[in-house]
């Protein structure tokens, strides 16, 4: 049994199921890894695999997250050891980082979802990720655009906007 | 204790920061650092109507028949009070064959023809997720945030970090700070010839609120020696700023470029683990016309790390630290030809960095039987016999039995052409080596 992977199963919101190592997710994700505690007295004498129910993740972003977790977390697919830049040499980025900027390197709405599912698997690696890539969508954009990408109603008054300006007109 | 330096402490004036113990810890000084990027040069400042007239105007010349697809139409921002409408974000979906539109959209980067038109739906995550968010953007950018809209005006509030650039105003952080709302875990000010009063327009809001680190660097634009400034600008010239009591605050760094400091008689600051004072000119209070406090003294059960770096004017130190592992004192008897007196009491010290004169007769070091690393001022490998600091670096090498480590600066001269004008110069211009020696007894 030992020399067996033990895998569980995520079902998505919209119940697509995916197959995951338990070793690589519980890695990754701690509500999962709590899922997975909670259970595992019970599963000890079954010898089913387990499915767990991830109720705000739809299939296509859990999907990702799959992915994602799969890069970072799976000892064998990581080059040299997860996180650790001590064998990069100066100036090398980490060999993760590329992939890291293309799976960022989506709409926002596909964005925000990453976003949501990361807070609520818990994974932070991933959390921290994708809240920097938004915050990069918010770097060296004007108000205006700001607004135009996310689509922000200005919902200020004139007078209103006028006092938050003034409010921070230290920040402009 | 018996410190060699009795008779000093009873004829010169005294001033204890008593840094008292209360051993509370709520683990908030992990405060995370934050990045404090540069940025692109924000938007010139105008009047935000005009501004936002400027942008709609923009708009409406790329997207002239707005209305096409039965969206309102535009309207300028003074013409009602209402601001903005939804239909404002749906143009350039519906007007796809419009050629100035396409050519627009294709310079929006990867998502942001997703955004528009859609739901907004960045603004509906919560608080603390926009927050960490905000976190990545330096805090003049997450200031800026306000104006977004509503949802956003306390956003940038909430932030537990806040970096204020060099760019910034200093009398402007006061009110910066007045804005913001949470408690501060990290506050970093970056300042360019601070007058004294500006500091202490936003130093006591802070310490109201600050519960981690505080970084105050302001930096001197004209270089100045340590020995001119006593020479040719008397003490107080440059003014100084009261230090408020900071309750909470676990780590504090003043690199003051020799502004003046006036510290409290007896301030309490309970929770600090790390003090670092950088080229501070300190006072006692309403000391301002004097040379300045030349005894600092330093009680504290928290403290863990101290550096004091050029305080000018220094001539007596007494520090009593039985938590204190680290401690660097650099410069500050280095230009008084006084004899340095000092009292280090810190039985749990593991590093000792001495870049100071050091005399046994007036310097009493308590027992260090944990000491590990030992850092004394250079050696002048070719020096003359009387050459101060080679006994200094002697003496405190003979103090200890034992070192598992050392760091010893050793300076040869300048093998140069060019005669020196005279022996001293030579300290200017000497070539560095740093050498790591493991010594056994």
């Amino acid at each position: 049994m030992a020399s067996e992977k033990k895998v569980v199963f995520l079902r998505s919101s919209d119940g697509e199921a995916f197959e995951v190592s338990e070793e690589v997710i519980s890695a990754a994700s701690v509500t999962i890894k709590g899922m997975i505690d909670e259970e595992s007295p019970s599963r000890a004498d079954t010898a089913a695999t387990t499915t767990l129910a991830i109720p705000n993740v739809t299939a296509a972003t859990l999907s990702r997250v799959l992915h994602y977790v799969n890069k970072h977390f799976d000892a064998a697919a990581v080059v040299g050891r997860p996180d650790d830049y001590i064998f990069c040499a100066p100036g090398d980025e980490h060999p993760l980082a590329r992939f890291d900027d293309d799976f960022v390197d989506v709409d926002n709405d596909t964005l925000i979802d990453l976003v949501h599912a990361a807070e609520y698997l818990h994974i932070k690696k991933l959390f921290d990720l994708t809240c920097k890539a938004v915050a990069d969508k918010l770097k060296g954009r004007t108000i205006d655009q700001i607004r135009e990408t996310f689509g922000i109603v200005n919902d200020y008054t004139v007078e209103e906007e006028v006092e938050v300006y003034r409010e921070n007109s230290w920040a402009f | 204790m018996t410190t060699p330096t009795r008779s000093r402490l009873a004829r010169e004036e005294e001033y204890v920061m008593v840094l008292r113990e209360n051993n509370h810890y709520d683990g908030e000084g992990e405060a995370a650092m934050a990045p404090c990027e540069g940025e692109g040069k924000p938007p010139p400042r105008e009047g935000p109507t005009q501004s936002a007239r400027n942008s709609l105007r923009e708009r409406r010349s790329l997207h002239p028949s707005a209305t096409c697809c039965g969206a309102p139409p535009l309207r300028d921002l003074g013409d009602d009070g209402s601001g903005g409408s939804s239909g404002l974000f749906c143009m350039p979906c519906c007007c796809g064959s419009d050629g100035d539109v396409s050519t627009k959209r294709a310079k929006l980067p990867t998502g942001a023809s997703v955004g528009v038109g859609s739901e907004d739906r960045l603004s509906a995550l919560p608080d603390d997720i926009l927050v960490l968010i905000l976190h990545h953007l330096s805090t003049c950018s997450a200031a800026r945030t306000s104006v977004l809209s509503r949802r956003w005006r306390r956003v940038w509030a909430l932030l537990p970090t806040l970096c204020f650039p060099y760019t910034l105003d200093p009398r402007q952080i006061g009110s910066a700070l007045e804005a913001h709302e949470a408690a501060i875990l990290y506050l970093s000010v970056l300042t360019q010839d601070a007058a004294p009063d500006s500091v202490s327009a936003w130093l006591p809001v802070a310490a109201h609120r600050l519960s981690g680190n505080l970084f105050f660097h302001n930096t001197v634009v004209w270089g100045r020696s340590a020995q001119e400034g006593d020479d040719e600008e008397g003490p107080g010239q440059r003014g100084a700023f009261e230090l408020p009591c900071l309750e909470r605050a676990t780590n504090v760094s003043l690199c003051l470029g020799f502004l003046g400091l006036t510290v409290p008689p007896a301030g309490v600051f309970a929770r600090l683990t790390e003090l670092c004072l950088d080229r501070v000119q300190l006072y006692g209070p309403g000391d301002l016309d004097t040379r300045g406090l030349d005894n600092l003294a330093i009680h504290s059960d928290s403290l863990q790390q101290v550096e004091l770096i050029d305080l000018q004017g220094l001539q007596q130190l007494n520090i009593v630290a039985p938590a204190l592992e680290e401690l660097k004192f650099t410069h500050c008897f280095f230009y008084n030809r006084s004899q340095p007196v000092a009292s280090i009491t810190a039985p749990q010290l593991a590093t000792l960095a001495w870049m100071d004169p050091y005399d046994p007769s007036s310097v009493y070091l308590g027992k260090m039987k944990r000491l590990r690393l030992l850092w004394p001022s250079f050696f002048f490998v070719y020096g003359p016999d009387s050459f101060p600091y080679n006994q200094s670096c002697l003496s405190l090498l003979w103090r200890f039995k034992v070192i598992e480590c050392l760091m010893l600066a050793l300076a040869y001269p300048l093998v140069s052409p060019v005669p020196l004008l005279h022996e001293f110069s030579v300290r200017m211009c000497f070539p560095c080596l740093c050498s790591d020696l493991k010594t056994k007894a």
